[in-house]
């Protein structure tokens, strides 16, 4: 079966060119990948990544690269019984609480 | 050891496996040649799974003509395209045709 990121081929339409500034989140996230996949954690892959946001649903996917990453470590980490869902939800309403956002 | 040699003509195969794969559809059931042998890398379908044992696997350079992959290329006839593919997507090409 031809999953929903195996595009190659399909009609894109016009492909815009922007270059985008790095924003905050995105380093940590990419910060935060590469500690967790480090010789001495080895926690998540990058194939690991791919293979959770090839099959979390399309809707999730294209949410952006980031966000897909970001989604795809935390079920990862989920899976791996680092800690639970719980765990990312309160943590995040702290963080939101704190920053006022939400 | 790598089982083909630079030159040789594969044929990709369509394997329906689940999980993470690196061999996207537009070049299976399409037939290429060994452009390099790239080395032996960890199976990436296996380590997708977690598996950090996952064994080492030959890794080839593949060539084809775009005019093969696309039927509406309005390109060159000469044009190639190379991607990277496992040993076990190929096989030869006149296991294919025989």
């Amino acid at each position: 079966m031809k999953g929903y990121h195996d595009i190659g081929g399909e009609s894109a339409g016009h492909v815009e060119h922007l270059e985008l500034p790095w924003l905050h989140w995105q380093k940590l996230a990419e910060a935060m990948r590469n500690l967790l996949g480090d010789a001495r954690r080895n926690l998540v892959s990058v194939d690991e990544l791919r293979r959770v946001f090839e099959t979390f649903g399309e809707e999730k996917y294209n949410a952006g690269f980031y966000e897909r990453r970001v989604e795809a470590m935390a079920a990862l980490l989920v899976e791996k019984n680092v800690f639970s869902w719980d765990v990312i939800e309160t943590r995040m309403a702290a963080i939101a609480k704190r920053s006022g956002v939400r | 050891m790598p089982r083909f040699l630079v030159g040789a003509r594969v044929y990709v195969r369509n394997l329906d496996l689940a999980g993470h794969v690196r061999t996207p559809h537009y070049v299976r059931n399409h037939t290429g040649v060994i452009e390099r042998y790239c080395g032996a890398f960890p199976n990436p379908e296996q380590r997708a799974r977690g598996d950090k044992n996952a064994r080492r696997t030959e890794l080839y350079r593949v060539q084809f003509r775009q005019c093969d992959l696309w039927p509406a290329y309005a390109g060159e006839p000469e044009d190639t395209l190379e991607i990277e593919v496992y040993e076990h997507w190929l096989m030869e090409h006149h296991e294919e045709t025989a």
